[in-house]
């Protein structure tokens, strides 16, 4: 299937579980600025809200929503344990883990830092309320190896992703231990060390000199 | 099963799916200036998170996170005429639909507003951010009367309920004709107006408390 990925962004986590999955995607690395794929045409096309991930469908309709588009590759493989059976309270703990992580952290977290409009004044505000989320996240994970339990999910595929962004903006992990080790424990897994692999060599191949 | 709500919030969406399914709870209005439940708890015991809405299940436990709770109630009634989209073949645009209206619209787009620590100056930027998304739905919207399908869904009501702020921030929505006209079509239903209602009634109700 073919996965519209961006480098440094959130579709991250999709490539992370893909791997754990073993469902093989076809990576087309997309120009986020400018909006065109690499063959030059207009990626509104695939996404009309111009954003990344995406993911081409069997019957070639694309799904956006990287918390859903993980939920879906999961159900593909519903033995491999990443996701619980829908109608399970596992479940709902996941989507709810993931509905946070989207919203909270990212469109109301990282994001403003990650523009270039945000005026200098709203910069702080923003910083803060990413530490709070740390904070929470730091509480939580005091109990447990993974956000949901026991055992790695997609929920914690998608959180590896975006509180690793506190690495691009200097926003430092030490405060916060139970985090700082689970994101260790991550980032150790095979198929995260694969995908910031592929990150990588994307990044270096377009010539970005930014933290990856 | 006991609903933790408030007068402002896109908890509204939770409210107008019970009342859909014919699911009866039991409304427990939360203050949410103080971040106290009624007898004096303090919200955090029930969601650190610090925010509405939770919905308590049968064994006790708390689940937040509006996407995650529209999902538990419509899994309650398989055979609803809500569960045949949320449960059916389109499941997944549904879920795509209410990541966005979370993730870019709500916690991404109006949260700014609603917090009296923002700048001035990052008041037209969240407004643009707004814009361009119900311009994203206007344009969707264009040639459907839902979200998703032939038929209201969860998703819907996720979308009313945010959509609504543009009453509450005096964004003028007639530059978006379709939207208008399914806000006004889906304000027209027996739940949404009901759970309109109850908040109505308890907005005035926390109003004659301030000022006594």
């Amino acid at each position: 299937m073919k996965f519209f990925h961006e480098v440094r962004g959130c579709s991250l986590a999709v490539d992370i579980v893909a791997r754990e999955l073993g469902v093989p995607l076809e990576l087309i690395w997309v120009d986020v600025p400018r909006k065109l794929l690499p063959d030059g045409s207009d990626y509104y096309k695939v996404n009309p809200k111009g954003q990344v991930p995406a993911l081409e469908l069997p019957n070639g309709e694309y799904l956006t929503e990287g918390a859903i588009i993980m939920q879906y590759l999961a159900d593909m493989r519903p033995d491999s344990g990443l996701c619980a059976a829908p109608g399970s309270l596992q479940r709902y703990r996941i989507l709810e883990w993931m509905s946070f992580i989207a919203s909270d952290l990212h469109k109301g977290g990282f994001m403003p830092l990650f523009k270039k409009t945000t005026p200098d004044d709203y910069r702080p505000l923003a910083r803060q309320l990413v530490v709070s989320r740390m904070k929470l996240l730091d509480e939580q994970l005091a109990d447990r190896d993974y956000l949901t339990g026991p055992v790695f999910t997609i929920a914690d595929a998608h959180c590896y992703a975006i509180a690793m962004w506190t690495h691009y903006h200097d926003i430092d992990l030490a405060p916060w231990p139970n985090l700082s080790a689970y994101l260790d424990r991550i980032g150790k897994r095979p198929s995260v060390q694969a995908a910031k692999a592929a990150e990588r060599e994307e990044a270096k191949r377009q010539g970005y000199e930014g933290k990856v | 099963m006991k609903f933790f709500h408030e007068s402002h919030g896109c908890s509204l969406a939770v409210d107008i799916v019970a009342r859909e399914l014919g699911i009866p709870l039991e409304i427990v209005w939360v203050d949410m200036q103080r971040k106290v439940l009624p007898d004096g708890t303090d919200l955090h015991a029930i969601n650190p998170k610090g925010q509405v809405p939770s919905l308590q299940l049968a064994d006790g436990q708390f689940l937040s996170e509006g996407l995650a709770i529209m999902q538990y109630l419509v899994d309650q009634c398989p055979d609803s005429d809500l569960a045949s989209t949320a449960r059916g073949a389109d499941k997944y645009r549904v879920l795509e639909w209410m990541s966005f209206i979370g993730s870019d619209l709500h916690k991404g787009g109006f949260m700014p507003l609603f917090k009296k620590t923002t700048p001035p100056d990052y008041r037209p930027i969240a407004l643009q951010h707004i814009a361009g998304r119900l311009e994203w739905l206007d344009r969707h919207l264009a040639d459907r009367d839902y979200l998703v399908g032939d038929r209201f869904t969860i998703a819907d009501a996720h979308c009313y309920a945010i959509v609504i702020w543009t009453k509450r921030h005096a964004i003028d929505v007639t530059p978006w004709p379709r939207l208008e006209a399914y806000m006004a079509s889906v304000a027209a239903r027996p739940s949404v107006r009901a759970a309109v209602e109850a908040q109505l009634v308890q907005e005035a109700l926390e109003a004659k408390a301030r000022a006594a």
